[in-house]
């Protein structure tokens, strides 16, 4: 499949593509500041619910990431919506929502049965994922990997936490957003170690190994 | 050591992996060797002028 890499082409489409130096660096600039911003974000969470007990206190049932998951699960069974706008300010209610009941019903069945029960080794999983995306946001290392791994962790908070209170739907809305754009571009590529590391597993795929066919995927 | 420091270690420890695990790969792979030739690319193109 033929490469469509917008910085690195060689006779740009006229007015579509980067054709200048400074429209490349920009390019580039703009994507590490928001590779990096998402990673950093991932960063400074990862200190309230840090191993081996995750914040949590009394036997894994209060506090920390422990009260995360319980108030996901406490309003799994409301009429949860996202993407309200509030059009006419005096009525009740949002004019404009989406509702996702069934979403947060489905999220609090997996919290109840698979990550409450296990929580001593399933803070780990979302530990170790988070401090993944970090790494690969911050040093553009298998950025597209860790751009799905944080649309992953992203949307499960905007499922379960987006109608909690005192929580505002955007911050994680934004978050899963912003994922989306890194998995699109894979930031890697222009200023990360992918940029080393892409054009072997090219190598790699092209002489017929798998293994390098998927490494270039995640890349 | 508290669990700050001992996250703090791992994470060090995931840069220094990454790094490591890029340079291994930059150093036993090389990028030029992307689609190999046969050695009869001439009679090949000769064929496709033919046709």
């Amino acid at each position: 499949m033929a490469e469509t890499n917008p910085v690195e082409k060689q006779e740009p489409r006229e007015g579509i593509y980067a054709s200048s130096r400074l429209e490349r660096g920009l390019i580039v600039l703009t994507l590490a500041i928001a590779s990096i911003g998402l990673g950093y974000l991932f960063f400074t969470q990862l200190w309230w619910k840090a191993p081996p007990d995750f914040g949590c206190r009394d036997d894994f049932t209060r506090g920390g990431l422990c009260f995360f998951i319980e108030e996901e699960s406490a309003i799994a069974g409301d009429a949860n919506k996202l993407l309200k706008a509030d059009i006419i300010g005096s009525n009740p209610g949002s004019e404009l929502s989406v509702p996702i009941g069934w979403a947060t019903q489905l999220n609090g069945i997996f919290i109840d049965n698979v990550v409450l029960p296990n929580i001593r080794w399933f803070g780990y999983v979302i530990w170790g994922t988070e401090a993944f995306i970090f790494l690969s946001m911050c040093l553009g290392f298998f950025s597209r990997l860790g751009a799905l791994a944080a649309i992953g962790i992203g949307s499960q908070l905007m499922i379960g936490l987006s109608n909690a209170p005192n929580e505002w739907e955007w911050s994680y809305i934004l978050i899963v957003l912003l994922a989306v754009v890194m998995f699109g571009l894979a930031p890697g590529r222009y200023f990360g170690l992918d940029r080393l590391l892409r054009p072997r597993f090219k190598a790699l795929s092209e002489r017929g190994s798998r293994v390098g066919r998927l490494l270039l995927l995640f890349t | 050591m508290s669990p700050e420091i001992v996250a703090l270690l791992v994470l060090l420890g995931g840069v220094v992996a990454a790094v490591v695990f890029t340079l291994v790969i930059v150093v036993a792979v090389d990028p030029s060797d992307a689609n190999p030739r046969s050695g009869n690319e001439g009679e090949e193109e000769r064929e496709t002028e033919k046709s």
